[in-house]
């Protein structure tokens, strides 16, 4: 159990101006660019908003917060204090920690938070001065659905949006800034030859403070190509490349993100899925690795209204023909980018033994 | 009972606000912001401040760091 108080962090916070944000309205997009699933997330910075480094990242699985500690905090903040110790002097260096031009200024800005009920419905007031309280997380999603009901290309980096390293084979110490835990057999960040205890000095030219500070290299990496890092082992520094093969963005969750819920409610209309097991995909006569995707729950009246035919149990086999939608992320992805306001979709379910078409309507 | 995720959030969370309370600072209310944000939080239900933490205000934020010379944490919370 931590004490109610810790004085190295008091310390530590006693140089830095604290600042919390508790809503997203007003919030200049051009310099705060980070991953708005979080709800809980950290900008070091200077005064003439050169940012030093990030902190704060959404592990998988059960325990969120499996990514971060006070440990690992603190560190980005002796991070950061070093950094402003030797600032302006390595001001070109941090440059690429601040990010292209938002698609849009400002939360409030982006349109489908002033069109879509869903969110326009959820505006709480707050002191009176301001109309709305907009959550953080609303801000990618909203960003996603603004540019597919104007039919432009949704990218992948806005749906799976700050990669974990471990898309790349690479687990990173809690603990500290960017130091090594585990390398997967295989992966790029072992066919780079990095080991475990090796510390992420620079990546892509970026001081790196934190795991948060990777994904952000990661966020903004391109979808082919490579990266190159300076790594601290046993006193020496080596230079590393990892290469970034096709699709290594789409192995990070989409599942858990804002976008996911609302593609599986208000576009799909089927609610969460689950790959169908091997038992019941051969029950069903379908191969081992054919699409197989079966509802969780009856549809449910918040969902998409021409899915309402759609039942627990169904197992969707393909979307307009197409049999390649394998996994959740891959049907739900499938919505988001491929799929129009107003257009017709086909399902091809398979319940009680019969095929069956379900047309739906995305909105 | 908490999860242990919810519980490390609430206790980093917690940390970082009561870890000024040791500093003794009075600067929101020096910075005359008080009363609105003061509304801000009470409408969300929030924590009560602690320590020179500055509460939903970036400008002011920056506008103390060029004063102070200190660099900025801002937490999204």
């Amino acid at each position: 159990m931590a004490r109610r108080s810790d004085e190295e962090l008091a310390g530590l916070l006693e140089k830095f101006v604290c600042v919390r944000v508790v809503q997203s309205y007003g919030m200049d997009l051009s310099l705060f660019q980070f991953d708005s699933q979080l709800t809980w997330a950290v900008f070091l910075l200077t005064a003439d908003k050169t940012i030093y480094g990030r902190y704060g990242t959404r592990a998988s699985g059960r325990d969120r917060t499996a990514s971060i500690s006070l440990a690992g905090l603190k560190e980005a903040l002796r991070g950061a204090l070093e950094l402003h110790g030797a600032y302006p002097r390595d001001r070109g260096a941090l440059a690429g920690k601040t990010g292209p031009a938002p698609l849009w200024p400002a939360p409030e800005r982006i349109p489908a938070l002033e069109t879509v009920p869903w969110w326009k419905g959820r505006a709480v007031p707050a002191d009176g001065s301001e109309a709305r309280c907009i959550h953080c997380h609303w801000i990618s999603s909203g960003e996603a659905w603004s540019l597919r009901a104007t039919r432009k290309p949704v990218p992948d980096k806005l749906l799976w949006a700050h990669p974990t390293p471990e898309v790349l084979g690479l687990t990173l110490d809690r603990a500290e800034r960017a130091t090594v835990a585990k390398v997967s057999r295989g992966s790029e960040a072992d066919r780079a030859g990095l080991r475990t205890g090796d510390r992420l000095l620079r990546l892509e030219g970026q001081s790196i403070l934190s795991i948060a500070d990777v994904q952000w290299v990661l966020h903004n990496a391109p979808g082919v190509g490579s990266l190159e890092a300076e790594v601290g082992r046993g006193g020496e520094k080596l230079d590393v490349s990892l290469a970034l093969e096709p699709g290594w963005r789409r192995r990070d969750s989409l599942k858990e993100r804002t976008i996911a819920g609302l593609a599986a409610e208000l576009l799909a209309g089927t609610g969460p899925l689950k790959s169908a097991s091997k038992e019941r995909t051969a029950a069903l006569g379908l191969a081992d690795g054919e699409m197989a995707l079966e509802l969780e729950s009856d549809w449910q009246t918040y969902c998409n209204p021409s899915a309402k035919e759609l039942r627990k149990g169904d197992v969707i086999v393909a979307v307009d023909g197409r049999k390649d939608l394998t996994t959740e992320d891959a049907f739900l992805a499938h919505f988001v980018q491929r799929t129009a306001p107003g257009q017709e979709v086909e399902l091809t379910v398979l319940r009680g033994g019969k095929s069956l078409s379900a047309k739906l309507r995305t909105p | 009972m908490l999860s242990a995720s919810s519980l490390r959030l609430r206790i980093i969370g917690c940390l970082l606000c009561l870890a000024c309370v040791s500093s003794g600072s009075l600067l929101t209310k020096a910075l005359g912001q008080a009363s609105d944000k003061e509304k801000l939080r009470k409408a969300l239900g929030d924590v009560e401040l602690a320590g020179p933490w500055i509460y939903d205000d970036v400008p002011a934020g920056f506008a103390l760091a060029r004063k102070n010379g200190k660099p900025l944490l801002v937490v999204f919370r």
